[in-house]
C-alpha cells in the first residue's frame, strides 16, 4: 500500500465516521414528522463523490447505514433497510448528476436530486416490501417539498466545504512521512 | 515531499470544480422553483376518484363465481360439491334461498346488507360476502 492509498483510506474513514455521527445525531433531533430528516450525512456523500467517485461513496453509505443501525439499535429493521436503499439511491443519483450535469446544476441542485432519489427509493421500498400498497405515493407531494428543503441545506453545507477543500491539497494530513 | 507541500487526492473527474462555484446556479434555481410548483400542485384538490362501491361477492368451492351489484334485484344459483345453492338479491339485501346442505344454517342466516357481512355455507362450500371496493386509505404510516 503506497502512501497515497493510505492517505485516501484514512480520509475516507474519517469521512465515514463523520457521516455516521451526523446520521445518528440527526435521528436524535425531534421533528414533527417521523420521516422528516435533513439528511446532513448526504453532504458527506456528495463530498466523497466529488473528491473520489461513486465507488467510494457507495462504500461510505453502506458503512454509514451499518454504523447508524448498530448505534441506534435499529440494525436489520425496516428503518435500516430504508436508510441503506435510500443512501445508495441518493449516492448513485448524485454521482450521475455530478458526472453528466455538473455544468447545469451546482452542489444545491445535485443535493436536491439526491434527496429526491432517496425519497423515491424509500417510498418504493415501503410500498414494495412493507405496505404492499401504492397508497404511500399519495404522500409524494410532501416528499417533494421535503427533498427541496433538505437538498438546499445539505447542498449548501457541501458547497461551503468544497469551496474550502476543493479536492486537492486537503490540509488534514500534511505529506510528512 | 516537503512538509509544506500537501498531498494530492487521487481520482475525481474534475476536483476543484466547486472552488469558486456560486451558491446557486441558474439550474439550481430552476429546479427549486419547478419542484416547489410540483409539490404545491400536488395538493390542488383533485376530483375524487371513483367513490367506494358496495358489491356482493359469491364464492363457490373456493372460486369467485359471482360479483353482483346489490342495487339490482336478482336471483341465481351456484354449484357446490353437494349441489345447487340459490340466492336472492332484493332491496339491496341478499339471502340464501335454498341450499342442499343438511344443517340449513346459511338459509337461516336471513338477509345481509352491510359491508363485511357474510353468509357461509360450510357443507356446500359457498361464501357470500358484501364488500366495499376502492383503494383502501391508510389509517397511518410509521417508519
Amino acid at each position: 500500500m503506497n502512501r497515497q492509498a493510505i492517505h485516501k483510506l484514512a480520509l475516507l474513514s474519517l469521512l465515514t465516521a463523520a457521516a455516521g455521527v451526523l446520521f445518528v445525531f440527526e435521528s436524535l433531533v425531534p421533528l414533527p414528522l417521523p420521516w422528516m430528516r435533513l439528511g446532513l450525512a448526504n453532504a458527506v456523500t456528495l463530498i466523497v463523490i466529488v473528491w473520489w467517485g461513486v465507488k467510494e461513496a457507495t462504500l461510505l453509505v453502506i458503512a454509514r447505514a451499518f454504523i447508524g443501525g448498530l448505534l441506534l439499535g435499529r440494525f436489520l429493521d425496516p428503518g435500516f433497510f430504508l436508510a441503506l436503499g435510500g443512501g445508495v439511491a441518493s449516492a448513485w443519483m448524485m454521482a450521475f448528476v455530478v458526472r453528466f450535469f455538473s455544468r447545469i446544476w451546482g452542489c444545491v441542485g445535485i443535493s436536491i436530486w439526491g434527496a429526491l432519489a432517496k425519497n423515491a427509493a424509500q417510498l418504493s421500498l415501503v410500498s414494495l416490501l412493507y405496505m404492499r400498497s401504492t397508497a404511500v405515493f399519495n404522500m409524494a407531494g410532501i416528499f417533494i417539498i421535503l427533498s427541496l428543503a433538505a437538498g438546499l441545506l445539505t447542498g449548501l453545507a457541501a458547497l461551503f466545504f468544497l469551496r474550502r477543500f476543493p479536492g486537492s491539497g486537503i490540509p488534514f494530513f500534511p505529506g510528512r512521512p | 515531499m516537503s512538509s509544506t507541500q500537501q498531498m494530492e487526492i487521487s481520482g475525481g473527474k474534475r476536483p476543484g470544480r466547486f472552488k469558486s462555484a456560486p451558491l446557486l446556479t441558474p439550474g439550481d434555481w430552476c429546479l427549486a422553483v419547478f419542484l416547489l410548483a410540483a409539490g404545491v400542485l400536488f395538493y390542488v384538490p383533485r376530483p375524487k376518484p371513483a367513490p367506494n362501491e358496495t358489491r356482493i361477492l359469491i364464492q363457490a368451492d373456493g372460486v369467485m363465481v359471482q360479483n353482483l351489484n346489490p342495487a339490482k334485484d336478482a336471483e341465481g344459483s351456484v354449484q357446490g360439491p353437494l349441489g345447487v345453492s340459490s340466492y336472492e338479491v332484493s332491496g339491496g339485501r341478499i339471502r340464501m334461498k335454498h341450499s342442499p346442505c343438511p344443517n340449513q344454517t346459511c338459509v337461516r342466516m336471513g338477509k345481509i346488507d352491510r359491508p363485511g357481512d357474510m353468509i357461509v355455507c360450510v357443507p356446500n362450500r359457498v361464501v357470500i360476502r358484501i364488500v366495499k371496493t376502492g383503494d383502501a386509505d391508510l389509517d397511518g404510516v410509521t417508519f
